[in-house]
């Protein structure tokens, strides 16, 4: 497809073979080869190269050797050893996170520092010793959920009386019960025919 | 100069030594300068780059440390920060000095040919990507071998050949056949 719109084939690979071969050959173009990229690659192998004049190195050499420090200076330091920014963001939030709980304590008066008051550790110790003594009741003495969406009748109700119809709890469906299939006994009834029959009184004979 | 001896003089200059840092600089100022001349447009810009390089290389010298990777990569990427800064700060400088070229042509029409070749030459090299000037510098200017500059430049092998094939491509099409080229170098009008 290349070869058709006149552009040559891409391959990298192929190209650099044949310019290594070129090259090491005497980088002058086999008769005939009329490859643009290997003629460009050739006229920039061959192009002038520009060379500073003696005037130009001497002026650069003072300058740098202008820069080195002097013999008796201790040569100076690399660069500073570069601080992970993770580990800055880390400081910071921590930083931060202890300024908001100095600054809580504050406000409520007592500081972080502090011990945690008698009453709450003593509580707290007799509820969890009396669950360790009787295992029993630790069902009993399990801590009440806050929420329970289940809850039939929230406090609410009782203090917007209006809302009792609104927020009624669900009735349960109604569902007609099965009635057990029971075959019925059969009594035995004498049919009429039977009955005629047997209270007929007796033909005439003939 | 072999490995070892380059080492020790790198080693040398880091202890802030002059003569081995006038080692350093013999030894590479000349392709270091060639690099930087066919990235900017005058010869006191390249001068002055050149000098600014070695200066930085001093500075740099003693957080240097040996990988394995040859001196001249880090010096070279030393160059191309400091072109690209050059490019960047969009520093220019009058073109009163003129450009150096060797001595060994003696017709000044000769001299006038290959100042207009360079120029072109510049022009179309400095369309190129960074990378692709960059890699067609060492290869073509400096001839270095594809592993030369692959290890120069921290690429692979196949990586450099590739860009360097878009940017022989790329540099055809701006160049233009030579032919041509040569036709109007002799007169004809044309480009």
């Amino acid at each position: 497809m290349s070869e058709r719109s006149g552009r040559p084939p891409y391959d990298p690979e192929a190209l650099a073979a044949r310019l290594d071969d070129i090259l090491v050959a005497g980088a002058t173009l086999p008769p005939g080869e009329d490859d643009p990229l290997l003629q460009t690659a050739l006229r920039l192998w061959q192009a002038p190269h520009p060379v500073p004049s003696d005037a130009a190195l001497a002026r650069m050499r003072a300058r740098v050797l202008d820069a080195v420090p002097p013999p008796g200076l201790p040569p100076p330091a690399g660069p500073l050893p570069s601080v992970p920014p993770l580990l800055i963001v880390l400081v910071v939030g921590a930083g931060a996170l202890l300024l908001i709980a100095v600054v809580l304590a504050a406000l409520s008066g007592r500081s972080p520092a502090d011990p945690v008051p008698e009453p709450v550790i003593a509580a707290t110790d007799v509820q969890f010793r009396r669950r360790r003594t009787f295992p029993r009741l630790q069902r009993r003495f399990r801590p009440r959920q806050r929420f329970r969406p289940r809850q039939r009748f929230p406090h609410w109700r009782r203090t917007f009386p209006r809302l009792q119809r609104r927020f009624r709890p669900r009735q349960r469906r109604f569902r007609p019960q099965r009635r057990r299939f029971r075959p019925q006994r059969r009594r035995f009834r004498p049919q009429r025919r039977q009955v005629l029959a047997c209270c007929r009184p007796p033909s005439p004979s003939p | 100069m072999t490995q070892l001896e380059l080492e020790l003089v790198i080693q040398r200059a880091m202890r802030g030594d002059r003569q081995a840092v006038a080692i350093l600089y013999e030894t590479f100022v000349r392709q270091i300068y060639r690099y930087v001349a066919y990235r900017v447009t005058n010869a006191a810009d390249a001068e002055d780059l050149t000098a600014e390089i070695f200066v930085k290389m001093l500075e740099g010298l003693p957080g240097y440390r040996q990988t394995g990777a040859p001196f001249e990569a880090w010096l070279y990427r030393i160059a191309f920060s400091r072109i690209v800064d050059f490019h960047r700060r969009g520093r220019r400088t009058p073109q009163d000095v003129p450009e150096e070229l060797p001595d060994d042509s003696p017709l000044p029409e000769e001299t006038l040919l290959e100042k207009q070749e360079l120029e072109r030459l510049r022009a179309a090299i400095g369309a190129l990507t960074d990378e692709q000037q960059q890699i067609l510098m060492l290869r073509f200017i400096e001839r270095k071998s594809h592993q030369e500059v692959a290890a120069l430049v921290g690429r692979s092998v196949s990586a450099v050949k590739t860009i360097q094939h878009r940017a022989l491509v790329e540099l055809a099409a701006r160049l233009g056949s030579p032919e041509k080229v040569r036709h109007y170098l002799r007169g004809g009008g044309q480009t």
